[in-house]
C-alpha cells in the first residue's frame, strides 16, 4: 500500500498534553467540549458554503470499562490532506515555545489540532477518518501520545465530514460512561442550533433540546415567560420567578438575567453560564455583569469576545468592558420600565435584594434615583418603603448609627418624630444623599442631642426650685465630663437620657484606651484629646425627666446627702441602657452605688 | 457558643464583606464595644485590628491611631497572645497618620519614630523602614531638605520583611521628585506606574491626580487628558484618597472648571467628616480654587449640596463659600505650620491658589 505513511510529530507530545491537563484545562473531561468544539466549528464551515446544509452531531458508546469507545462524527466540511498537515505543524511549531501560540489559537485548523490534542487526556489511541466537503481523497489519521502518527489515504469515499474514535486509557473509563457523557454534551452543547444524538446501550436519542428562538433574539422573551423561567431551572438549577431579557447594542451577545429567588451575600461568587459561539464556556464567569449586579443569575451567549487559552473565561478586554456595561445597562432600564409599569414586581425584587440594591444606589445616582422609592427602612413609623417615608411629607430624621436609633427610637416615637434607622448598611449614606438626587426632601441627621430640641424646658419657677439640686447633680458628673440637663419629656417611664456628642464620643474612646496604651502612644493620644476637650461639645449630656416621678421627687422634694450617689447611679444605668462601654472609675460607680443601696436599706431597717 | 461570642462573629462576618468605609467602620466599633463589654481582650484586639486598617485606608485615621494604640498595649502586656508581623507591619500605617495632626508636637512624633525603631530592632528587622518613614514623615513636615537625606539613608539599605511594596517606594520618591520642583524628572521616573508595570492596592492611584497638573506645565495635556478619567475611576469610591479628589478638582479648574463641579458636589460633604485635617485642607484649598476661578471667570453654576452639609447654608453664596473653605484650610496650615517650626504649609496654600484659581 503506497498510500500508507508513517510520520513523526517533530515534537514531545507528552510535555504538550502535559501542560493541557495539568496547567490548562480544569479536567479531563473537556476533551468531549473539545471535540464537540470542533464539530460544530467544522459544521459552521460547511454552513458558510452551503447555509441550506443541516448540521448534526452523533456519539457512539459502545464497550465497557476499559474496553470502552467513543465515537463522536460530525457532518461538517471535513479535513483535506493538506488540514491535517497544516495542524500537525502547527503543534510541531508552537510546541518549540511552550504551546502557548497554539493555545490562543482562533483559526479552524489551529483549534481543531488542539482539540484533538486533548483526547489524549483520554485515550492511548486517536483514530480519525476525515472526508473534506471540497472533495479529494478521504484520509484515516492515527495519533499515539509518544508522537508518533500515520495518514493513509482511503479507497473508498465517505460522505463529507469527520469521524474521530476514541479507545479509553486506563483509568479514565468514568469519562466513557454514558451518564456522564449525556450530562456532558448537554452541559456543553446545551444551546447548539442542531441535534447531538447519543447511541449508548442499544438506544439512541437526541440530547439538546431545540434551542428556544427568544433564547436568539431576548426580545422574545418577555412573550412566553413560563417556558423561559422552565428552561432557566432545567439549565441553572433553580426555581425562577423572575427574569430580565439582555442584549447588547451590537445584538452579538444577548441571553436572560434570571432574578435570584433568594437574598445572596455581597462577596458570594457569581456564577452565570456563559456560551460562546453556542458552546458553553464557563458555569462561573464572574467578569460578565457589573459587580453590582448580584440579585441575578444569568444565561448569556456571546460571538464577540476573546476565550482566554483554556476556553473557561474571558479575556479581560475593552471588549469585555463595554459588554458589562451594556449588559449592565439592560437590567437598568429593565428596572427602570417597571418601575413605570409593574411596580408590585419591582417591589417585590428589591425586597429581596435590599442590601445589594442599596449598595448600588450609594455608588450610582442614577440608579438610586430610579429606585429610591421602594427601598425598605426601619423607622418609628415601622418598616416602610423610603417612598411611603417621603409620601409622609414630615422632616426625614436618621440616625447614623444603629445604637442612636435604639436609644432615640422610643424619645422619637413618644414626640411623633419621624426618625429612620440608618444605622445598617449603607443606609446613612443613601438618606444623607436623598436631597442631592431629590430637592427638595427634608432629610436631616439626628443625634442623640437634637432629639432635645423636641423637649420641654422647665419654667421659671420650676427652674428655681431645682437649681440647688441642679448643680449639685453636675458637680457630681463633671469628673466624667458629662452635664446635667433637667428637661421635661415623653415617655415618662424613662428617668434619664444619655447622649454623646461626635467630639465626647472620640474623647471618651481616646480616653479609654490611654488607660491602656504604651507611653509613646499615650502622650500621643493625651495631645489629641487635649485639642478637643477646650470644646463645650466634648461633654456628654445626661438629660434627666422631670416628668419622671423618682426624678421628680430627687429634685423637688427635700435636698438628700444621698443626691450625688444617686445620680451617679442614673447616669452609670444610662450609660449601660445606650449600650456604651464603660471605663474603670464608671464601672466602679456601680459597685459604689450597690453598697450604698444596701447600707441606706438596712439603716431604713434598723431606725423602723 | 454564648450569645457574645454568636453577635461577635455576626457582626465581624457581616464587616468583612464591606468595601473600607463608614458603614464597615460602625460594624467594627460595634464589635469592639460588645468585646469591651464582655471583658473579651482577644475579641476586642481582633476587632481592633480590622479598625487600624479600614481606619487607615477608608478615612479614619484617628480612630486608627487609638484603636492601635490600645493593641500595642495589650501586646506589650502579653506578647504570646497576639500575631507580632501585623502588628508591627500596621504600625506604618498608623504612623504615617500621626501628622496630619497638628495638635501633636513635633517631639511626640520624633519619640513614635524611636519607638517604631527599637520595635523593629527588636523584631529583627533593619533600619530601612525607619528611614523610609522619616523620609515621609519630613516630607509631611514640610521639611524637604530632611526628606533628602532620609531617602539617600534608605536607599542604602536591603529590602526587608518590613518594605512597603516597590510600587509604593516608587510613589514616594515620585512625590519627592514633584514636591522639590522636578516635574520632568517626576514624570519620568512614574513610568512605570503609568505604564502599569509597577501596581498595588494603593498604586497607581495615588500617583496619578499628582501628575495631572504637572503633565499640563510641561505641555503634556494630551496625555493628562487621557489619564484624568481614568486616575478618577480607580479612586472615587474610596476616602483614603482625599487629597487626591482635590488633586482632580485643582487639574479641571485650570482646563475645564465646569466639570470639577460634580465632583466637588459630590467629595465635598464626605470630606468635611473627614478625620485626617491635612487632607481636609488641601481638599479645602483645591475646592476654593474652583470656586475661586469660576467667580473668577464669571461663569453661571449651581452647586448642589445636601441639607446635612456643614456647608449646605452656603450652597448658592459661593463667594462666601470660598472664603470659608480658604479661612479654614489656612488655619489647619497655620497650625501645621506652627507644629513644624515653618511656614510650608501656609506658603504651599497660597502658591495653589494662586496656580488654579
Amino acid at each position: 500500500m503506497p498510500d500508507s505513511q508513517e510520520y513523526r510529530f517533530q515534537v514531545n507530545l507528552s510535555g504538550m498534553i502535559d501542560i493541557l491537563s495539568n496547567h490548562l484545562y480544569s479536567s479531563p473531561r473537556v476533551f468531549l467540549r473539545e471535540l464537540l468544539q470542533n464539530a460544530t466549528d467544522a459544521i459552521t464551515a460547511r454552513m458558510d458554503l452551503d447555509p441550506s446544509h443541516r448540521g448534526e452531531v452523533f456519539v457512539e458508546l459502545a464497550g465497557h470499562g476499559a474496553d470502552a469507545t467513543l465515537l463522536m462524527q460530525d457532518n461538517g466540511i471535513g479535513l483535506t490532506e493538506e488540514d491535517v498537515h497544516e495542524f500537525l505543524a502547527m503543534i510541531g511549531h508552537s510546541s518549540k515555545r511552550n504551546g502557548t501560540e497554539l493555545l490562543g489559537e482562533t483559526s479552524f485548523i489551529g483549534r481543531f489540532g488542539i482539540g484533538l490534542l486533548s483526547c489524549f487526556m483520554v485515550s492511548d489511541e486517536i483514530v480519525m477518518l476525515t472526508q473534506s466537503a471540497s472533495g479529494g481523497p478521504s484520509i484515516e489519521w492515527k495519533g499515539k501520545p509518544d508522537g508518533t502518527y500515520t495518514i493513509r489515504k482511503l479507497e473508498t469515499s465517505l460522505t463529507p465530514g469527520t469521524k474521530v474514535y476514541l479507545r479509553c486509557k486506563p483509568e479514565t473509563d468514568f469519562y466513557f460512561e454514558s451518564e456522564t457523557v449525556e450530562l456532558d454534551l448537554l452541559h456543553y452543547g446545551a444551546l447548539l442550533p442542531y441535534p447531538i444524538r447519543l447511541s449508548a446501550e442499544g438506544r439512541e436519542h437526541r440530547i439538546n433540546p431545540e434551542v428556544p428562538d427568544w433564547i436568539v433574539r431576548p426580545d422574545l422573551a418577555n412573550g412566553s415567560p413560563d417556558e423561559v423561567l422552565r428552561f432557566g431551572e432545567k439549565m441553572l438549577g433553580e426555581r425562577f420567578r423572575d427574569f430580565i431579557p439582555l442584549r447588547t447594542s451590537t445584538g452579538r451577545t444577548g441571553g436572560i438575567a434570571y432574578i435570584l429567588p433568594h437574598a445572596v451575600n455581597l462577596s458570594a461568587k457569581r456564577s452565570h453560564k456563559v456560551y460562546l459561539k453556542r458552546m458553553l464556556i464557563s458555569e462561573q464567569a464572574d467578569n460578565i455583569l457589573p459587580e453590582w449586579a448580584f440579585f441575578v443569575k444569568c444565561l448569556i451567549w456571546t460571538d464577540e469576545l476573546q476565550p482566554t487559552a483554556s476556553r473557561e473565561h474571558f479575556y479581560e478586554n475593552e471588549q469585555l468592558e463595554r459588554v458589562r456595561g451594556e449588559l449592565g445597562e439592560a437590567i437598568r432600564d429593565a428596572l427602570i420600565h417597571m418601575s413605570e409599569q409593574d411596580q408590585t414586581r419591582l417591589r417585590r425584587i428589591v425586597e429581596l435584594h435590599a442590601l445589594s440594591m442599596k449598595n448600588l444606589a450609594v455608588e450610582d445616582d442614577t440608579f438610586y434615583r430610579m429606585i429610591h422609592r421602594w427601598l425598605p427602612f426601619e423607622s418609628t413609623y415601622g418598616h416602610k418603603t423610603l417612598g411611603e417615608l417621603i409620601d409622609e411629607k414630615q422632616t426625614l430624621y436618621y440616625t447614623p448609627t444603629l445604637d442612636h436609633y435604639r436609644q432615640l427610637r422610643h424619645v422619637a416615637s413618644a414626640q411623633s418624630m419621624l426618625v429612620v434607622n440608618g444605622g445598617y448598611i449603607y443606609e446613612a449614606e443613601l438618606l444623607e444623599s436623598l436631597a442631592r438626587i431629590l430637592p427638595g426632601t427634608d432629610v436631616r441627621r439626628l443625634l442623640p442631642e437634637d432629639v432635645s430640641l423636641a423637649f420641654t424646658d422647665l419654667n421659671p419657677e420650676e427652674r428655681s426650685a431645682t437649681l440647688q439640686a441642679a448643680r449639685a447633680a453636675d458637680l457630681a458628673l463633671q469628673r466624667f465630663r458629662c452635664r446635667i440637663l433637667l428637661k421635661r419629656f415623653k415617655p415618662e417611664e424613662l428617668p434619664a437620657l444619655f447622649t454623646l456628642p461626635e467630639e465626647a464620643a472620640t474623647l471618651r474612646s481616646i480616653e479609654r484606651a490611654s488607660e491602656e496604651s504604651p507611653q509613646a502612644f499615650a502622650s500621643i493620644l493625651g495631645s489629641l484629646g487635649g485639642s478637643l476637650q477646650g470644646e463645650a461639645s466634648s461633654y456628654s449630656i445626661l438629660y434627666l425627666n422631670l416628668n419622671n416621678p423618682v426624678v421628680e421627687r430627687m429634685f423637688t422634694g427635700q435636698s438628700t446627702s444621698r443626691l450625688s450617689t444617686l445620680i451617679e447611679m442614673l447616669y452609670a444605668n444610662a450609660l449601660m441602657m445606650g449600650h456604651y462601654p464603660m471605663s474603670r472609675s464608671e464601672l466602679a460607680l456601680l459597685n459604689k452605688g450597690i453598697l450604698s443601696l444596701i447600707d441606706w436599706s438596712m439603716e431604713s431597717e434598723k431606725g423602723e | 457558643m454564648d450569645h457574645f461570642e454568636s453577635e461577635f462573629e455576626d457582626l465581624m462576618m457581616e464587616a468583612y464583606g464591606l468595601p473600607n468605609g463608614a458603614a464597615k467602620m460602625a460594624l467594627l466599633e460595634r464589635a469592639a464595644e460588645l468585646a469591651d463589654l464582655a471583658g473579651n481582650v482577644e475579641a476586642g484586639y481582633e476587632a481592633r485590628e480590622e479598625i487600624v486598617e479600614v481606619g487607615s485606608f477608608g478615612g479614619f485615621p484617628l480612630k486608627a491611631i487609638v484603636a492601635y494604640s490600645w493593641q500595642l498595649g495589650q501586646y506589650d502586656r502579653n506578647p504570646e497572645a497576639y500575631e507580632a508581623h501585623t502588628l508591627h507591619w500596621n504600625y506604618k500605617w498608623v504612623i504615617d497618620d500621626v501628622p496630619s495632626f497638628p495638635d501633636v508636637p513635633a517631639q511626640q512624633i520624633e519619640s513614635l519614630l524611636e519607638d517604631l525603631r527599637r520595635r523593629y530592632q527588636e523584631y529583627g528587622v533593619s533600619d530601612r523602614t525607619y528611614w523610609y518613614y522619616r523620609f515621609r514623615i519630613s516630607m509631611y513636615m514640610g521639611d524637604l531638605d530632611k526628606a533628602g537625606e532620609y531617602l539617600n539613608e534608605f536607599r542604602k539599605l536591603k529590602r526587608d520583611a518590613m518594605s512597603d511594596c516597590a510600587a509604593c517606594e516608587l510613589d514616594e520618591q515620585v512625590r519627592y521628585l514633584l514636591l522639590t520642583g522636578q516635574d520632568e524628572a517626576a514624570v519620568k521616573k512614574a513610568q512605570p506606574i503609568v505604564k502599569g508595570r509597577q501596581r498595588c492596592a494603593h498604586v497607581p492611584h495615588a500617583t496619578l491626580p499628582f501628575l495631572l497638573l504637572p503633565l499640563h506645565r510641561l505641555g503634556r495635556n494630551e496625555e493628562a487628558e487621557e489619564i484624568q478619567p481614568k486616575s478618577y475611576k480607580l479612586i472615587r469610591d474610596n476616602l483614603t484618597f482625599v487629597h487626591e479628589f482635590g488633586e482632580h478638582i485643582g487639574y479641571l479648574s485650570i482646563v475645564d472648571p465646569q466639570k470639577a463641579l460634580p465632583l466637588l458636589e459630590r467629595h465635598l460633604p464626605q470630606v468635611e467628616g473627614h478625620e485626617d485635617p491635612l487632607n481636609r485642607m488641601m481638599f479645602y484649598w483645591n475646592a476654593a480654587a474652583l470656586l475661586q476661578k469660576l467667580i473668577r471667570t464669571g461663569e453661571s453654576f449651581v452647586l448642589n449640596l445636601p441639607p446635612s452639609s456643614r456647608f449646605y447654608a452656603l450652597a448658592d453664596n459661593h463667594d462666601e463659600l470660598r472664603q470659608k473653605l480658604e479661612e479654614e484650610a489656612f488655619t489647619t496650615a497655620q497650625a501645621l505650620d506652627n507644629r513644624n517650626a515653618n511656614t510650608y504649609y501656609t506658603e504651599y496654600g497660597k502658591e495653589l491658589l494662586k496656580e488654579r484659581g
